[in-house]
């Protein structure tokens, strides 16, 4: 009953990874989402944390102690690196239509088909383990929580002979089959796959932060009750470690996770852009943190409750809370543990089979007339077939490893072989990218010596048993004093020694074939070669339009291999022609194209069923590398040119609207000064003409007349000198003539002047003057000239009945603040900017008509800022309009008179 | 910042961590204590976040 309640939860959650695949492959935009989102990018590459991380680190926390933490050290260490390794793997894959490790390896290396059965094949001795690891955490989480207090429900199956790991296998491949070769598909349309992974990743770090809260806050009651179990309350590493497996564990781990297929596949090939990586490089190790947060007191926690029991340690997640008798709770964990478990072995399997099927099944039968005629017209379902096929067989392989071998033995022993495994790699793939020199002879040298190394002395031990193990060890280190125990970092240190020292040595004295100089360069030096890499790619020999236009339409169908093949040659100006030989660029780019759906190794055979390849020369190597080298340097200037080119262009544009503006301010102005100036001379004409036609005007009359011309004629004059003041400021032509001068002196020289027209005005003044202020620099006359202005504003707009007028002096820091404010109605709301333009009362709309030019203000405001001082008006809240001023004590850029 | 600046930046990290991670100066720090909890997992917490922040800065400023 519990059996068929969990294994229904099962199902429902392989239901849900379904539905968000499918959703997103769906929806165009859910597609677009998830390809260039970095955090889902980032979330994929949490697919490292498996069933290993999941069960085995608390299994192996509860072992030994936090040693199990140099797993997750290594990635730590090794993600700031990412923006130096991936993102050349990025690069390269994408210029060369790469995508499976296989065909990394293979393509750097003379593109050896040879290598890339290799790789895949040790690949798959090495992964399948790996991924029946996860079978194995599946079904030891399975049976713990079903036979939990019913030991009769261990073996739970079905029919009596279908066991729940099976179901589970058949569903994970299913789901592969569903949405990674429902059609033909280039690397980028894993969309619905990438996805579910990063939603996975979710589930599992959710679960497992839920379930370390559960057993530090509910079972204990704090942290530190659990931290106190640890005995003496420290925790202690294995006395009998050392530096050198330290040390060991974390450079293996840290290889491991550049190098797993399934981080590569994640990492590399599942990667819209480079740019990802920022973000990524810093989210994953938040992500490592939040996943081991827990550990060490669940596996303290475990281990207080179980060290006397016959209870696995990897299964401790499952067994607390089935102890507590909280199920919900041990299904719930079982949920995350399985979201862990399969993530990895979609990816995984995905990975390998995608090698498998383009590098061994499609290289072999894809030319073979069985196929062709079955499949005529339809050989897009030829590599669909075998990707299938490849799944089956690399699912199936895991499970009856884990059937036969991986029950055994503990998750994170299998795991660290593994590890090992892939690390054999990292040799060949970092030489391919850092080191021009090396060749395929030294990767065939290093890849299989260490392989060699790897095999006897950690699987043919877990085939055979420990014993067997142990003496193999022994052989190994019995020159090394004190390091019998450390298997794997033992293991490690020699695999990788041998395989590192054969790849250099190997690689130094055998020479690269010209093709593989040429992968050699565009590998080490993609980033010069990125824009261009058909053009840089030495292909020679015969081929011609039909041939490949028929070859690329078999696979892409006829109307997207013409419009890839007419883009590419537009792109390019490449004419085609029937008749004549094809462009070589042509050819290597549809090698590229069908690379990206069936593999390096099955493109090449096919390409060169219908081209006839000739020998390249050396000459054709450097010629080519050469022509490439000229057009990058010639895109790079170019490039430069046009960015400079835009720059002066946007410059000229910024200046050309200034002008604009500039000639529009002029027209302003030049349009205010003559209707200012035509009022008094319309009104000088008009009474002039009065008195010169009538001669007998009384004498008071013309008296009167007089008077008003003088005074038009004066406003005239006023109007035009404070123009010419104006445009004197602003184009720099006046200079300040700054002297030493008492502030408060010059404002009560301004008060008396203006002391007779506030009179008329019965306007009331009050001064309060700071006596501490010390003696300034300043040009006496043109701040004469401002106070005397905000007077006459704050004496033509203060209240008409009862005026009033105060005037402030005061001393903050280095300046002196003005203040002058009147008791009128104040400046109106968002006009406090304004008013201090020119001509201010000319334009303004909501104020009335006031005496002045309109001059006054703006004079004041370049008087003000010419003394490196500001000028600024306020709404007193019981008065009216307050404008301040400040000043500074001391001038720095005029002459001291 | 240009990219041989933000290169260096992330080997110097990468290089940083390892020095920091290893195992004199953790066996040194297991002696240690921080009050309830080991002062192991603290200091690894720190370098941990010390390592995703400068991630996170460098991500800021090469944008």
């Amino acid at each position: 009953m519990v059996g068929s309640s969990i294994f229904l939860t099962l199902i429902l959650y392989l239901v849900l990874l379904f539905g968000i695949a499918y959703r997103i492959d769906l929806s165009k935009k859910w597609r677009k989402r998830i390809a260039g989102n970095p955090t889902v990018y980032a979330l994929t590459l949490a697919v490292y944390c498996s069933a290993w991380t999941f069960f085995g680190s608390v299994g192996a926390a509860s072992t030994y102690s936090i040693e199990f933490l140099t797993i997750y050290i290594g990635p730590l260490i090794v993600a700031p690196l990412m923006w130096i390794i991936y993102r050349k793997f990025i690069r390269i894959s994408k210029a060369q239509g790469i995508t499976s490790m296989s065909d990394f390896i293979s393509s750097r290396y003379n593109k050896s088909i040879a290598l890339n059965r290799l790789v895949t094949v040790l690949l798959g001795v090495g992964i399948i383990p790996y991924i029946a690891l996860q079978i194995t955490g599946i079904e030891r989480g399975l049976e713990t929580v079903i036979s939990w207090g019913d030991k009769s429900q261990a073996n739970f199956s079905f029919f009596g002979f279908i066991d729940m790991a099976f179901v589970v296998t058949v569903g994970l491949g299913l789901f592969l089959i569903a949405f990674t070769t429902r059609k033909l598909q280039d690397k980028s349309q894993n969309h619905g796959m990438m996805g579910a992974i990063a939603f996975e990743s979710i589930v599992k770090l959710v679960v497992f932060i839920v379930f370390g809260i559960y057993v530090c806050y509910y079972i204990f009651d704090d942290q530190s009750q659990v931290y106190a179990l640890i005995p003496d309350g420290e925790l202690k590493l294995n006395t009998s470690n050392n530096f050198s497996q330290w040390f060991g564990m974390i450079i293996l781990s840290g290889l491991a996770f550049l190098f797993l297929p399934r981080q590569f596949e994640v990492g590399v090939f599942a990667a819209s852009n480079e740019t990802q990586l920022k973000k990524a490089i810093w989210m994953f190790p938040i992500y490592l943190i939040l996943i081991n947060l827990f550990v060490v007191p669940i596996a303290v926690a475990g281990n207080h409750f179980f060290s006397e029991t016959d209870v696995d340690k990897d299964t401790y997640m499952l067994a607390l809370p089935l102890l507590n008798g909280h199920k919900w709770m041990a299904i719930f964990v079982l949920l995350g543990g399985f979201s862990a478990a399969s993530g990895m072995i979609i990816v995984a399997t995905h990975a390998i089979s995608k090698m498998v099927a383009n590098s061994i099944l499609l290289p072999s039968f894809i030319d073979r007339p069985f196929f062709i005629n079955r499949f005529k017209g339809k050989d897009h379902k030829i590599p669909v077939l075998f990707r299938r096929i490849s799944i089956l067989i690399v699912l199936l392989l895991a499970y009856f490893y884990y059937k036969l071998v991986a029950v055994e033995y503990s998750l994170i022993s299998i795991g660290l072989v593994s590890f090992i495994a892939v690390s054999q790699f990292a040799p060949a793939i970092l030489g391919g990218i850092f080191w021009k020199h090396g060749n395929v002879k030294g990767a065939f040298a290093g890849i299989v010596s260490g392989f060699v190394i790897w095999f006897l002395f950690l699987v043919i031990p877990t085939l055979f048993g420990g014993t067997v193990n142990k003496n193999y060890i022994m052989l190994v280190t019995e020159s090394i004093e004190n390091n019998h125990g450390a298997i794997i970092t033992t293991v490690f240190f020699w695999s990788m020694f041998v395989n590192a020292s054969l790849y250099v040595f190997v690689s130094l004295i055998s020479k690269q074939s010209n093709l593989e100089r040429n992968q050699a360069e565009l590998f080490v030096n993609i980033y010069n070669y990125s824009e261009s890499v058909e053009s840089s790619v030495v292909w020679k020999g015969k081929a011609f339009f039909p041939d490949v236009q028929s070859l690329l339409s078999r696979f892409l169908g006829e109307q997207r291999a013409n419009y890839e093949l007419r883009t590419f040659t537009e792109k390019n100006n490449i004419q085609l022609d029937e008749k004549e030989e094809l462009d070589s660029r042509v050819v290597r780019h549809v090698e590229k194209l069908l690379s990206n759906m069936i593999g390096s190794s099955s493109a090449r055979i096919l390409v060169a069923s219908v081209t006839k390849e000739d020998q390249i020369s050396m000459e054709d190597v450097v010629d080519i590398l050469e022509e490439s080298q000229k057009l990058m340097v010639l895109n790079k200037e170019l490039n430069q040119t046009s960015q400079e080119l835009k720059r002066l262009s946007d410059a000229l544009k910024l200046t050309n609207q200034k002008l604009k503006k500039n000639d529009l301010l002029k027209d302003e102005f030049l349009y205010t000064v003559t209707h200012e100036l035509r009022t008094p001379l319309t009104s000088i004409k008009a009474l002039s003409e009065l008195l010169t036609d009538d001669e007998r005007m009384p004498e008071e009359i013309r008296k009167e007349f007089l008077q008003t011309i003088l005074k038009e004629t004066n406003r005239m004059t006023r109007l035009i000198s404070q123009v010419l003041d104006l445009e004197n400021f602003e184009s720099g032509k006046h200079q300040l003539r700054i002297s030493h001068a008492d502030i408060n002196e010059l404002i009560v020289y301004c008060t008396n002047t203006m002391d007779e027209t506030f009179k008329k005005k019965n306007i009331s003044l009050h001064i309060a003057l700071d006596d501490t202020l010390p003696v300034m620099e300043l040009d006496y006359d043109r701040i004469t000239q401002v106070v005397i202005n905000l007077l006459t504003n704050a004496s033509n707009h203060c209240n008409t009945t009862k005026g009033e007028i105060w005037v402030g002096t005061r001393k903050s820091n280095n300046t002196v603040i003005v203040e002058i404010t009147d008791n009128g109605e104040g400046v109106e709301r968002g006009m406090e900017q304004v008013i201090f333009e020119k001509f201010f009362q000319a334009d303004n709309k909501g104020t009335k008509k006031s005496k002045g030019s309109g001059l006054g203000l703006a004079i004041s405001k370049k008087i003000i800022q010419l003394h490196e001082g500001k000028i600024w008006v306020e709404k007193d809240e019981t008065f009216g309009a307050k404008f301040i001023f400040t000043l500074p004590f001391e001038q720095n850029k005029f002459i001291v008179a | 910042m240009n990219k041989r600046k933000l290169q260096s930046f992330y080997i110097f990290i990468g290089f940083l961590t390892l020095v920091l991670v290893n195992y004199p100066i953790v066996y040194h720090i297991l002696d240690m204590k921080t009050g309830q909890i080991p002062a192991i997992l603290v200091y690894l917490l720190i370098v941990g976040m010390v390592v995703s922040i400068i991630g996170f800065i460098l991500e800021k400023k090469n944008r």
